[in-house]
């Protein structure tokens, strides 16, 4: 087992430390970075879900999959970052195979617009996230709350910029509505 | 005043309630116990799940190939459209089916279980597609559909053996 830290830009001792001794098996360890980050991945996959049952699992898969994929983390970018990755992959590949199951049942994807707000959601923005048509929360949750830019989301959601930039001003349209 | 249409910047009325939104949410209950439980087993290395997923999609397109030279040598002008596609279907499938079965236990068992619940829904709309293939065997939007269908079965073992090297 390799017990040295690997190289990591941005993240204190106690997270190298821990990622160290995660990568080499120490499930202790793994349990201390869960700690640390599980509330922040979870508000993520809240958002991107709109569902607290989904948010839960998402949360869930993200670890376990950070976990699995550990002895491939090199340091290159902070663990938070690393780890917000993993999420937003999760949550992807968790919608795009749920479209291909809702595949024959015309799944309305504008009809959210007009869904009452998911229990566990009581912020405002948060709540009118939720009601977003689900493309258009995924790029203002990406961009907007998470900072991405264009190019970033529209590539980890599998679409043109300029398709991002229309679900964008879509999403800031509706948030409008629903908050003034 | 209206912002400008696909404006980059964010308007000061969103600024204002991204400020208030918490980057942090408690959930409901505690997730860790089920990771805790998830993560038991030991990690299957890398290479190892590379490898078995390689060697099914390996397999699979050599019994692919191997079908089309074996079957253009069969008397097709006596078999209808479904006859065709559901033989080709039956052949390529069982032997993906049993090489599945080989590799399935060396991989990663979330990942496992999610290809084996999308080829559960694959045969699922292969057997109503053939039934309905079965009352109308010359239509062709049906034989399309089956068509695609079957090909995402091939799909979906190709993605297997991209999402198995980090497994998903």
């Amino acid at each position: 087992m390799n017990l040295s830290a690997p190289v990591v830009n941005g993240d204190d001792e106690d997270t190298r430390l821990a990622l160290a001794r995660a990568q080499a098996g120490d499930a202790g360890a793994f349990a201390r970075l869960y700690r640390d980050h599980h509330r922040r991945i979870y508000a993520l996959c809240l958002r991107l879900a709109a569902d607290r049952g989904t948010a839960e699992e998402l949360t869930q898969d993200t670890f376990v999959k950070a976990w699995q994929r550990l002895d491939g983390f090199r340091g290159d970018a902070r663990f938070s970052t690393w780890l917000h990755r993993i999420a937003v992959n999760t949550a992807i590949s968790h919608r795009r195979r749920h479209a291909w199951l809702k595949l024959n049942t015309a799944f309305d994807d504008d009809a959210r617009a007009d869904v009452a707000a998911p229990p566990g959601l009581v912020r405002d923005l948060d709540r009118a996230i939720a009601r977003l048509p689900t493309r258009a929360r995924h790029v203002f949750v990406l961009i907007d709350v998470e900072g991405y830019s264009h190019e970033e989301a529209a590539s980890a959601l599998g679409m043109a910029v300029g398709t991002s930039k229309a679900h964008l001003h879509r999403a800031r349209t509706l948030l409008r509505e629903m908050l003034s | 005043m209206s912002e400008p249409l696909m404006s980059e910047a964010r308007p000061a009325w969103l600024e204002h309630h991204l400020r208030a939104l918490p980057r942090e949410i408690e959930p409901e209950s505690d997730l860790w116990p089920d990771v805790a439980n998830r993560i038991r087993k030991p990690r299957t290395p890398r290479w190892l799940a590379a490898s078995a997923a390689a060697s099914v999609l390996l397999s699979a397109a050599a019994a692919f190939f191997a079908w089309q030279a074996i079957h253009p040598s069969r008397p097709t002008e006596q078999l209808d459209a479904r006859d065709m596609l559901m033989l080709s279907y039956r052949d390529a499938s069982a032997s993906y089916a049993a090489q599945w079965a080989v590799a399935r236990p060396k991989m990663d068992p979330t990942l496992a279980a999610e290809i084996d619940r999308n080829l559960a829904i694959i045969r699922s709309a292969v057997e109503s597609l053939d039934s309905a293939l079965a009352r109308s065997p010359n239509d062709p939007a049906l034989r399309g559909l089956l068509q695609s269908t079957l090909a995402d079965e091939i799909a979906l073992y190709r993605r297997a053996s991209v999402l198995a090297p980090a497994p998903i």
